[in-house]
C-alpha cells in the first residue's frame, strides 16, 4: 500500500505556545486513521496545517509525494484533500444542493466568459454538476432536502451535508473533524457505518479526529495520539489503548471511556 | 409601557418635530397647479410669476393622512391577531394625535393671548396653527386631530394586513407550478410594457423629465455594478465613486479638445472602462485581507483620494474640471441617418440600452459557478476557500467587474454633461448607490431599478419640497428597514432568508 500523506517534523506555534510540536505522521492509502488526544492537544491545528489554513513554521508535508507546505488552501483542495469543520461551517443561506455545488467548484471550468455567454460547455457542466450534487445528497441521506436552506437542517443533517459538500470536491483524502460531536451513542454508531460506506463507495482515505472512544476503537485501522502538540503514541487501536503514556494523558479526563 | 403606547409617543414626537421645522408651513405654500408647472419644467421664478401667493391646506392634510397611515402600519406591525393590530394602531395614533392636539391648543391659546409663538418657534405661525386645527375652535380642532389620526391609523393597520395576505397569496401561488407560470407570463407582459413605455415616452415628456430619466438610468448602471461587489460578493465597497470618476475623466481627457488626443467617443469608451476595471482590481489587492467595516473605511478613503487627485492635479483641470467632453456619434447603417447626441433624449436611449446589457450580464454572472462562489464567500470565506474556491481571485473579479461598469457609467455621464468637475464625484454618490441597492433589495437586479426610481426619481418629483429631500430620504430609509428589511424587491435568496424568520407569515401560511 502506498503512503498518501506524510508529515515530517511539522511544527506550528502561536506566540509562545507550540500547538503542534515536530509531529511525524503517515497515512496509507485507503485506510481509516484516527487522531485523538485531550482538548487543546493540537488536533485541529494539525488538520489546519495539512489543509493549508496554517503554514507550519517547520516541517514537510507531502501529499502523494508532492510537497504542499506553502500552497494555498484552495490549491490543496484541488489536489484532493477535503475537510469538514469541528464547528459546522456550512453556507447557511444557500440550499443544500447549492452547498454541494460549491464543493464541486474545483472540478469545474466555467469562467467569466462562460458565465456571460452561457455556452454549450457551461450548460452541460451546470447540468452535470447539478445531477452529481443530487446524487451526493442522496448518498448522504438528504434526498428531498435539496432545496432546504442549510441553516434550517437538523444538526445531524448538517453534519452529513458537510460531508457531502467535501465529497463534492472529489477528494482522495477526507479529513473529518469530530464527525460525531454532540451525537448520542446510537447516532455515533450510525455515523461509523456511514463513514465506512463513504470509504468503500467513494474510494477515499479517511483521517478523523474523534473523542468518542467507542467510535475510535470500532472504526480505526490505526490511531495516532497527540498530547500538548506532541505525538505520544501510534499504532493499532489495541496497542494505543494499552499504552501507558496514553492512559496517563487521559488520566482524570472523562473522555476516555475504555 | 406597551409597544403601542411607545409607538404612539415616538410618532407624536416626530410629528411635533415636523411641525417645528416647518414642513407644514412649506406644504401650505404648495398648490397643485404649482406642482404641475414644476413637472412641466418651469423654473421657480416662472411659477412665482404665474401663481397667486395663497395658502392651501390640501397638501398638509395629505401629509397628515400619510403620516397616520404609516404610523398605524408601524404600530400594528408586531401584533398577531387582526383585532390586536387594529387596536394597537388606534391606541398609538390616538396618543400621537393627542400630543399634537395638546401642543396646538397650547399654541393657539398663546396666540389668543397675543403672545407670538413664532418669535421662538419660527415656523409655528398663527396661520399654521389655525390650519393645523382644521380652522376650527382649538378644542374641537384638537379632538379632530385625535379622531382623524386614530381613524387613519386603523386604516393603515388594515392595509398592512391586506398587503401581507396578498404577499402570502402570491408566494403560495408562485409555489404551485401552474400559477407560477401565469405569474411569470404576467411579469413578462408587464416588463415588455414598461420597456415599450421607456422607449416611447422620452419623445413626449420634455427636456426636464428626459434629464431625470437619464439620471435614474445612470444610477441604475452604478447600482448594477455596485450590486456585484456588495450584493453578490458581500464586499462593502464605499469607494465605488472613484471608478465612476476614473471612467469619466478618462473619456474626458481622451476626447476633449483641451488635450492632444481628441479621440472619438466609441474609441475612448472601452479605454475608460478598462482603466476603471484595472484601477478597481489594483485597489482590491491591498484590501484583500480586510473584512466588513474595515473594508468599508479603507475603500471610502480610496474613493476620496481619487477625487482629490483629480481636484489638485492641473493636468486634469484642477477644481475647474474638464470642458467639452465629446458626445458619441452614431449613424444608423443602411439608412445613413446620423443620430445627433445633442439633447438628453438620445443619451437616454444609450443609457437604457446599456442598462439592459449590464443587467443581463449581472444576471448571468450571478447564476453561474462564479456567482455561486461569490455567495459562498459572502457566507463564510474560509469554508469557501476550503472548498477549493480561489477567494483572492473572485474578490478581485468582483472589484474589477464592478469598477468596469462604474467606468462605463462615468464615461456616459461625462459625455452627457459635456463637462465634469471633481466634486461631481463625492462620497455622496457612493452612498446614494449603496442606499438604492439596499432599498431595492441587496443582490436583486429588479431591486436596483426600483431603488433608483425611488431614490433618484422621487426626489425630482418632490422638488417642490427640495429642502426636505434629505429628511424624506432618511425617513424613507428608516421606514423601509422597519417594514421591508430585505428591500422592496428582495433577491430570491434574501426573500427566503427573511421569510423564514417572519413568524407572522408562518402563522398566516399555516392557516
Ligand atoms: N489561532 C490560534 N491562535 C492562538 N492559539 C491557538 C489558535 N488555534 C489554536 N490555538 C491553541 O492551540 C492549542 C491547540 O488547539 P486545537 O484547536 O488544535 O486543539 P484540539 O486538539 O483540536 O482541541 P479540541 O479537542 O478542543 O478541539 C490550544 O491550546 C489552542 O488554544
Ligand atoms: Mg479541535
Amino acid at each position: 500500500m502506498a503512503t498518501i500523506l506524510s508529515a515530517k517534523g511539522v511544527t506550528k506555534r502561536f506566540g509562545g505556545l507550540t500547538a503542534v510540536d515536530s509531529v511525524d505522521f503517515e497515512i496509507e492509502e485507503g485506510s481509516i486513521v484516527s487522531l485523538i488526544g485531550p482538548n487543546g492537544a493540537g488536533k485541529t491545528t494539525f488538520f489546519n496545517c495539512i489543509t493549508g489554513y496554517y503554514t507550519p513554521e517547520e516541517g514537510l508535508i507531502q501529499f502523494q509525494g508532492k510537497p504542499t507546505v506553502g500552497m494555498k488552501m484552495h490549491q490543496i483542495t484541488s489536489l484532493g484533500i477535503a475537510r469538514t469543520f469541528q464547528n459546522i461551517r456550512l453556507f447557511g443561506n444557500m440550499t443544500a444542493l447549492e452547498n454541494v455545488m460549491v464543493g464541486q467548484h474545483p472540478r469545474m471550468k466555467a469562467g467569466v466568459i462562460g458565465a456571460i455567454t452561457h455556452n454549450k460547455a457551461t450548460r452541460e457542466e451546470e447540468a452535470r454538476v447539478t445531477t452529481h450534487g443530487r446524487e451526493l445528497l442522496r448518498f448522504v441521506g438528504l434526498r428531498g432536502k435539496e432545496n432546504n436552506l442549510a441553516k434550517n437542517l437538523s444538526y445531524g443533517e448538517q453534519r452529513r451535508l458537510e460531508i457531502a459538500r467535501a465529497l463534492g470536491t472529489e477528494p482522495k483524502l477526507l479529513l473529518l473533524d469530530e464527525p460525531t460531536a454532540g451525537m448520542n451513542p446510537q447516532e455515533s454508531l450510525a455515523m461509523v457505518d456511514f463513514i465506512r460506506k463513504v470509504r468503500q463507495e467513494m474510494n477515499v482515505t479517511i483521517l478523523l479526529i474523534e473523542h468518542h472512544m467507542r467510535v475510535v476503537m470500532t472504526i480505526s485501522e490505526r490511531v495516532t495520539v497527540l498530547d500538548f502538540g506532541v505525538k505520544i503514541a501510534e499504532g493499532s487501536p489495541q496497542q494505543v489503548q494499552q499504552n501507558p503514556r496514553v492512559r496517563e494523558a487521559y488520566l482524570g479526563s472523562s473522555e476516555m471511556h475504555i | 409601557m406597551t409597544p403601542a403606547i411607545r409607538s404612539g409617543l415616538v410618532t407624536g414626537t416626530l410629528l411635533l418635530f415636523f411641525i417645528l421645522i416647518g414642513i407644514y408651513t412649506t406644504f401650505e405654500a404648495l398648490t397643485l397647479s404649482g406642482v404641475w408647472l414644476t413637472i412641466q419644467g418651469a423654473t421657480a421664478s416662472e411659477i412665482a410669476a404665474q401663481l397667486p401667493t395663497a395658502t392651501n391646506p390640501q397638501f398638509s392634510r395629505v401629509f397628515t393622512v400619510f403620516a397616520a397611515l404609516i404610523a398605524g402600519m408601524l404600530a400594528a406591525r408586531r401584533a398577531q391577531t387582526f383585532a390586536a393590530q387594529i387596536s394597537s394602531a388606534v391606541i398609538a395614533n390616538a396618543i400621537a394625535g393627542a400630543m399634537v392636539a395638546i401642543a396646538l391648543i397650547f399654541a393657539s391659546a398663546l396666540y389668543a393671548n397675543k403672545l407670538d409663538v413664532s418669535f421662538v418657534f419660527e415656523k409655528v405661525k398663527a396661520e399654521t396653527v389655525a390650519a393645523l386645527l382644521f380652522e376650527q375652535p382649538a378644542l374641537l380642532g384638537g379632538a379632530l386631530w385625535i379622531v382623524v389620526f386614530a381613524a387613519f391609523g386603523a386604516l393603515g393597520a388594515a392595509l398592512l394586513r391586506g398587503w401581507r395576505a396578498l404577499a402570502v397569496a402570491q408566494s403560495l401561488a408562485a409555489s404551485t407550478q401552474r400559477s407560477g407560470l401565469t405569474a411569470n407570463r404576467v411579469q413578462t407582459i408587464l416588463l415588455a410594457l414598461a420597456a415599450l413605455f421607456l422607449v416611447i415616452a422620452p419623445q413626449f415628456i420634455g427636456v426636464y423629465w428626459n434629464q431625470v430619466l437619464g439620471s435614474i438610468g445612470l444610477f441604475v448602471l452604478l447600482g448594477l455594478g455596485l450590486n456585484i461587489v456588495i450584493g453578490f460578493a458581500g464586499l462593502l465597497d464605499l469607494g465605488y465613486v472613484g471608478f465612476y470618476a476614473i471612467g469619466a475623466y478618462t473619456i474626458a481627457v481622451l476626447t476633449s479638445p483641451a488635450y492632444p488626443f481628441q479621440w472619438g467617443f466609441w474609441l475612448a469608451l472601452p479605454v475608460a472602462m478598462v482603466a476603471a476595471a484595472i484601477a478597481g482590481t489594483l485597489l482590491g489587492i491591498p484590501v484583500l485581507r480586510l473584512r466588513g467595516d474595515y473594508l468599508a473605511i479603507v475603500t471610502l478613503g480610496f474613493g476620496e483620494i481619487i477625487r482629490i487627485i483629480y481636484k489638485f492635479n492641473p493636468l486634469t483641470g484642477g477644481p475647474q474640471g474638464i470642458l467639452n467632453v465629446a458626445p458619441p456619434t452614431f449613424t444608423i447603417p443602411f439608412v445613413n441617418y446620423t443620430v445627433a447626441f445633442n439633447s438628453s433624449t438620445p443619451f437616454w436611449y444609450l443609457i437604457f440600452f446599456t442598462c439592459i446589457v449590464v443587467a443581463f450580464i449581472a444576471l448571468r454572472l450571478n447564476n453561474s459557478r462564479l456567482g455561486r462562489s461569490w455567495t459562498a464567500m459572502r457566507e463564510d470565506e474560509d469554508a469557501a476557500e476550503a472548498m477549493g474556491v480561489d477567494t483572492t481571485r473572485i474578490k478581485l473579479l468582483a472589484f474589477g467587474s464592478g469598477a468596469f461598469f462604474a467606468g462605463l457609467g462615468g464615461a456616459i455621464y461625462a459625455s452627457r454633461q459635456q463637462h465634469i468637475f471633481p466634486d461631481d464625484f463625492t462620497l455622496l454618490v457612493s452612498i446614494n448607490a449603496l442606499a438604492l441597492i439596499i432599498i431595492g433589495g441587496l443582490g436583486s437586479i429588479p431591486g436596483v431599478i426600483i431603488g433608483s426610481i425611488v431614490l433618484i426619481g422621487l426626489p425630482e418629483v418632490l422638488r417642490p419640497i427640495a429642502d426636505y429631500r434629505l429628511l424624506a430620504y432618511a425617513a424613507l430609509l428608516v421606514v423601509m428597514m422597519l417594514v421591508r428589511p430585505a428591500g422592496l424587491i428582495p433577491a430570491a435568496r434574501q426573500r427566503r432568508e427573511f421569510r423564514e424568520r417572519d413568524p407572522e407569515l408562518e402563522v398566516l401560511e399555516s392557516s
